[in-house]
């Protein structure tokens, strides 16, 4: 074997230099080259938007919404949707979006209250509007809400429910704490997993036999009687707060194991790695290889499982309020609002009530495409590289 | 093994595999040294125990394995001697060791890097976990070492993530990362086999030049007797988790005892030579299987003898610095280890 052939150099005349290091494209790491997958991925972008909107909504619902949530019109009484027009009863545009007034009477025959548009009473819209007082974050004090009626009547876009609360105010006030449950929920199912599922896998031997015992058993019980059973031990007399936190705890005892499996998986996976032996030969600890190797190398697939597992929280919630065993009134979350939707006449009669479940839906359909988007952007092996 | 300069001397090495089929020897009394400066091949086939050996070095055999007996001195620059198999695989003392003084290099450069860390991130590591330096220092330090093992303009190669260089360049990186807490020993195990012989001649060449430059020694573990005769200054032929024969390099090539090592050589193909080429026949035999005190050899030696399948043969001193486990050379001066 000759190692020491080495090519004549050629002495050209032509001195024109080209410095190919300064058209070198800049590199990009692990995270960048995932950032732009997912940007590729439509629909996940479109379930970000959407989620970003819903929390921004989370976080300022006072501000959103257009009256306490929780304030009783008892002269409007499972009124229906009085949606925003720009075009008036007589054919005229109108430049500023309006709402009729609404008129109720008894019907004779049934007496049910009758709603019906009251085409003398025009309220237009306009944004930035003082109304009734809010805080956002439980800190910040206002009364300045998103819009409104210019001259301060009533206002129920989505109707009101059986006090006569505005169902619109409701949903937005509602949308923090379904929404948290489940950020909340997945945290704790996340440390939960990490933890169980890291020891699992790297342990070994019989600590990871009964793991995984542990975890088969768990994930074969029945979702809402087991959730039903544990929040039957939550005390009725705890606070709001108080019930919010069992329930997050509750939901989240059953999710962590998706976790748990997929570190476990990647942690005995990995452990065997050129690259891991690489860095205890560089004379690396374990808690170093754990942290420094091990973690970056799987944490977009845990980024995935736990955006998938954020709607089944979501989705438990609403189970369990709708049953009437999580959370109760006052607390507002979607659940709750849908509990008023339970019989067939309700349905009938007002399907308004049944609003809060389209949130569900748009907000579980936004995780579930955010959730398959980052789970293609995590992979490396997708075909669309670049 | 009398030198006293060894920088490293391993001692009736055994690293037993308690699998549930049984007890492997994959290491069984291997003795073998290493001076300052000089580059030691261990040869043998797949399965003969190479790596294992090498890992044992580390001190980084992972259950079921483990060193069961014998000594691993490692005489460091300041004179002091350490036992590396009687320290705990994860203790202080011997990560301190790992990467600072005894660096590995591995076979496939692109599975011993991280995918998630730039080339540029993963040498400093190490340099920040042994030198105690901030990161800008060793942010400099790794530019400084990449240069050295030929990647060019190294301060914008730096950030680049493995999957951006090349297989040669990726090994090169490996280099630099053994290299860069300036280690004095190096075990290189199979470090060109991943690539292709152009790349090869490189590597090996690169690894010559950071020898003479920083006085490594080098623990070349290899199957490929070319990278033997390029590189080593002295020679263990691996047999079965055994050194079967120990000589220097001109002297396995050219006075090889041996009949295993004879067997290696004659299955080497020569340009210009027509004659057909004699294969070793039979094959490695399965570790778990074998008696205890025999030749493992036996079997498929062509010179096999009654004795050989009664009793294992001793390490037989056969020439200058040049020893042979084989009942052939009886007679001849018994090596004590």
């Amino acid at each position: 074997m000759n190692t020491d052939q080495s090519l004549p150099t050629t002495q050209t005349k032509h001195s024109l230099t080209i410095d190919w290091e300064d058209v070198k494209p800049k590199s990009s790491s692990q995270g960048q080259l995932m950032f732009r997958r997912f940007r590729k991925h439509k629909l996940a972008v479109a379930g970000l938007v959407v989620l970003c909107l819903f929390y921004a909504v989370a976080v300022f619902n006072g501000f959103v919404a257009t009256s306490d949530p929780a304030k009783r019109n008892s002269s409007y009484v499972y009124a229906p949707p009085t949606l925003p027009r720009f075009i008036d009863h007589e054919g005229n545009f109108h430049f500023r979006p309006f709402v009729y007034g609404l008129k109720s009477r008894i019907d004779p025959d049934t007496w049910e209250r009758v709603y019906e548009i009251d085409h003398e009473k025009r309220h237009s819209l306009s944004l930035f509007v003082r109304g009734d007082k809010y805080r956002i974050l439980g800190v910040f004090e206002s009364d300045l809400h998103l819009f409104g009626t210019a001259d301060g009547a009533p206002l129920f876009l989505l109707g009101t429910d059986s006090l006569g609360r505005d169902m619109y105010s409701r949903i937005v006030a509602g949308t923090s704490i379904s929404l948290t449950i489940g950020l909340i929920g997945v945290f704790l199912s996340l440390v939960l997993g990490l933890l169980i599922g890291g020891l699992s896998g790297l342990v070994g031997g019989t600590t990871d036999l009964v793991i995984q015992r542990i975890i088969e058993i768990l994930a074969s019980i029945p979702q809402i009687p087991f959730w039903m059973a544990l929040s039957a031990t939550v005390p009725a007399s705890w606070s709001p707060v108080q019930t919010y936190f069992a329930i997050t705890i509750v939901l989240s005892l059953l999710s962590w194991t998706r976790v748990a499996r997929v570190v476990r998986g990647k942690f005995l996976a990995l452990r065997e790695a050129d690259f891991v032996m690489a860095a205890y030969a560089m004379g690396a600890g374990n808690w170093w290889v754990i942290i420094r190797h091990l973690i970056p190398n799987f944490l977009s697939y845990v980024l995935v499982t736990v955006t998938l597992t954020i709607p089944g929280m979501i989705l438990g919630e609403t189970s369990l309020s709708f049953l009437g065993i999580g959370l109760k009134p006052p607390a507002i979350s979607w659940g709750i609002l849908l509990q008023q939707a339970q019989n067939m006449r309700t349905i009938a009669l007002r399907p308004w009530l049944l609003l809060p479940g389209v949130f569900v839906v748009i907000a579980v359909l936004a995780f579930n495409f955010v959730g398959d988007g980052l789970r293609d952007a995590a992979d490396p092996y997708t075909s669309n590289r670049f | 093994m009398k030198e006293v300069d060894d920088i490293l001397q391993v001692r009736n090495l055994r690293t037993y595999f308690r699998t549930d089929n049984g007890l492997v020897r994959a290491v069984d009394r291997i003795s073998l040294g290493v001076r300052r400066g000089e580059t030691v091949g261990i040869v043998g086939e797949s399965g003969c125990g190479k790596s294992v050996t090498a890992l044992s070095i580390m001190n980084l055999v992972r259950p079921p394995g483990r060193i069961v007996a014998g000594q691993i001195l490692y005489r460091s620059g300041d004179g002091s001697t350490t036992d590396i198999a009687k320290l705990h695989p994860n203790g202080r003392q011997m990560r301190s060791l790992r990467g600072n003084n005894i660096a590995m290099i591995f076979q496939e450069p692109m599975t011993a890097l991280t995918p998630v860390y730039s080339i540029g991130d993963q040498i400093a590591e190490g340099v920040m976990l042994h030198k105690k330096l901030t990161r800008r220092q060793a942010r400099e330090r790794a530019i400084e070492i990449l240069g050295k093992v030929g990647i060019p303009s190294p301060e914008k190669r730096i950030d680049d993530y493995p999957h951006q260089f090349s297989g040669g360049m990726r090994q090169r990186a490996m280099i630099a990362m053994a290299l860069s807490c300036e280690p004095e020993v190096v075990i290189a195990d199979e470090p060109t086999t991943a690539l292709d012989v152009t790349i090869e001649a490189q590597i090996l060449r690169l690894m010559k030049e950071m020898q003479s430059q920083l006085d490594l020694s080098i623990i070349m573990i290899t199957h490929d007797l070319g990278v033997i005769a390029e590189m080593a200054d002295r020679v263990n032929v691996m047999y079965t988790g055994k050194i079967v024969e120990h000589a220097q390099t001109d002297d396995i090539f050219y006075n090889p005892k041996h009949p295993y090592t004879l067997g290696l050589l004659q299955s080497i193909p020569t340009i210009g030579d027509k004659r057909r080429l004699t294969p070793i026949r039979g094959a490695v035999p399965n570790l778990l299987t074998l008696p205890e005190d025999v030749c493992y050899f036996a079997p498929r030696c062509p010179y096999a003898m009654e004795i050989c399948a009664q009793a294992e043969p001793p390490m037989y001193q056969v020439g200058t610095a040049h020893q042979c486990k084989c009942w052939l050379y009886e007679g001849n001066e018994v090596v004590a280890v």
